[in-house]
């Protein structure tokens, strides 16, 4: 295991955009790195596994990730997903199409020195600055 | 032959923007325009139409030809489209007696053969996903139909079809269809096919190429939304795909919004299934050039024996609102709600109501939202009711009480054989 106290702690949203599209009651995420040196990070991180326990009780069913890395891209497929799918669900996101959003609110761990930290560090100090 | 062909995606669901289509046609220099018309549910909802006397295709349709179809006979662009709905044939009918400026001739091809609804129901098919076979579901089946490929767009097209209207199709054979037309491709070469079949995906869901469903306003911004430019796929005769969109329009083209659309809605990027081929994203490369954004590295596989169908079955009916609190102990507020409705509903249905789901929005503005299932539609407008009643028999400063009612479909999938379908083709010269 690397160790975690050089690492700062983000959201995927700062490093990988997403887009959610449904299939019945299987929903797909492609998750797709900003920059190509993220790849492999992301990949680590964003196991099928870790995407499951996120998700939590919302997806019943498995969850498999495909790798695209010519594309610097995951695919993830989550099974019963959708509450029984566009035509069954009593939700109001019926589509799942809010949930790109979902996955890229889980965390992944950074080194201290990666631009993403940096600017995630400053978008912080702003806040703290203009809630004062 | 030619060498290239450049189709433009028109439309990516029957209620999408109309205007949208000037552009393709007079900055676009396209050679067709698709019109991508059908979801999921389309076809349920169409039929239920059609039963009580209304027309089984959108309105939505004849507007957009009635508005931009003389333009296209003019300038040599041919039109694609699914929105045939469950009756394709009346959709050209109507729109031969409507057209105006008759000066220009104008062929319109009609695909049909994808009502598989009798040969399901005579087969007693099995649901995969009930594990029984459809009568053991014991419902109304409304409608069934299987996804055609390019084979019926491609002969209306051979036959002179400036406007080919189909039903169900899969979604990207409105592009292979036309691309195989123009540039004369072999019918078995599935590289070919898979590459004019993702040209097809990415430009099927109009606006989701080139900036819509992408923008979040922080990371991935995007100009003039208002205005999107929508997709047009230029397909080269050894199948390199290059996507852009008409000059003079909002939105963006570029690799992120690209490798988005190229993945949206597939499960395994190795075989993703079509009528047509077998598609394989799995090497799929994307970039950026002068002239657009590059899509190579697709390659593809003869198609599989067996053809998709979506069935509709009834399932009740839905009732949909909710009611709003704000200020101190408005969660609290929204709470006791639910709990009045959840009571009353039980009363009333005496446990009837299958399914019913709540949830609350916000925390010092909140909305208690709520969404039923019951039997028949005289269930439904007296839960609809309930919602209302809360105005007066509810919690302290409760506004906005909304309920409205629907039918509620089911659609299931299942596979069946090629040979249970026949591609039928007419022309109407209008």
């Amino acid at each position: 295991m690397p160790e975690t106290e050089s690492k700062v702690a983000l959201p995927l949203y700062d490093l990988a955009h997403a887009r959610a599209g449904d299939k019945g009651d299987t929903l797909s995420i492609c998750v797709i790195a900003y920059d190509r040196a993220d790849y492999a990070l992301i990949g680590e991180q964003a196991t099928p596994e870790r995407v499951a326990a996120h998700f939590g009780d919302d997806v019943k069913g498995a969850v498999r990730r495909y790798d695209l890395p010519r594309l610097g891209a995951y695919n993830f497929v989550l099974e019963q997903a959708l509450a029984g799918g566009v035509s069954k669900a009593l939700t109001l996101d019926t589509h799942g199409k809010a949930k790109s959003g979902t996955l890229l609110a889980m965390t992944v761990e950074v080194p201290q020195d990666h631009p993403a930290a940096a600017r995630n560090a400053e978008d912080r100090r702003a806040e703290d600055t203009s809630s004062k | 032959m030619r060498n290239s062909v450049r189709i433009g995606g028109g439309a990516g669901f029957a209620s999408d923007r109309i205007d949208a289509l000037g552009p393709l046609i007079r900055n676009g220099s396209v050679d067709y325009i698709i019109l991508e018309m059908l979801a999921e549910r389309t076809l349920a909802i169409l039929q239920g139409a059609q039963e009580i006397g209304r027309d089984g295709f959108f309105p939505s349709l004849l507007h957009r030809l009635d508005r931009y179809l003389p333009e296209c006979l003019e300038k040599g662009i041919g039109i694609i489209t699914n929105g045939g709905g469950v009756d394709p044939l009346g959709a050209a009918k109507r729109v031969a007696e409507t057209r105006a400026r008759r000066d220009i001739p104008c062929r319109i091809g009609v695909v049909t053969g994808d009502d598989v609804r009798a040969a399901i129901l005579r087969d007693d098919v099995m649901i995969p996903e009930y594990g029984v076979r459809l009568s053991e579901i014991g419902r109304g089946c409304i409608s069934a139909h299987a996804y055609l490929g390019s084979e019926g767009i491609e002969r209306c097209l051979a036959d002179g079809a400036h406007v080919v209207i189909t039903g169900r199709v899969a979604d990207p054979a409105l592009v292979l269809g036309p691309v195989r037309h123009a540039l004369g491709w072999s019918p078995t070469d599935f590289d070919l096919a898979a590459r004019g079949l993702v040209a097809g995906h990415l430009v099927e869901c109009g606006a989701q190429a080139t900036g819509g469903y992408f923008a979040d306003a922080v990371n991935k911004t995007v100009p003039d939304l208002e205005t999107v430019g929508y997709p047009i796929a230029e397909v080269h005769r050894d199948g390199r795909i290059v996507i852009s969109k008409p000059s003079e329009t909002g939105g963006i083209v570029d690799r992120r919004t690209v490798t988005e659309q190229l993945l949206y809605e597939v499960h395994d990027p190795s075989q993703y299934l079509t009528p047509d081929a077998v598609i394989d994203l799995s090497q799929a490369e994307v970039d950026e050039a002068q002239d657009g954004v590059h899509v190579t590295g697709i390659a593809g596989r003869p198609a599989p024996e067996t053809l998709k169908v979506l069935v509709a079955l009834e399932n009740g009916y839905l009732v949909e609102g909710g009611i709003s609190y704000h200020g101190p102990g408005a969660l609290e507020r929204a709470a006791l709600a639910e709990d009045i409705l959840r009571k009353r509903f039980k009363l009333i249905l005496r446990g009837k109501a299958r399914d019913i789901w709540f949830t609350r929005y916000g925390t010092d503005d909140v909305r208690l939202h709520m969404c039923a299932r019951v039997r028949d539609t005289q269930q439904a407008d007296i839960l609809a009711a309930e919602v209302e009643a809360l105005y007066t028999n509810g919690p302290a400063g409760g506004g906005g009480a909304r309920a409205v009612v629907r039918r509620s479909l089911e659609i299931v999938s299942t596979l069946i054989p090629r040979d249970t379908v026949s591609v039928s083709v007419e022309m109407i010269d209008a």
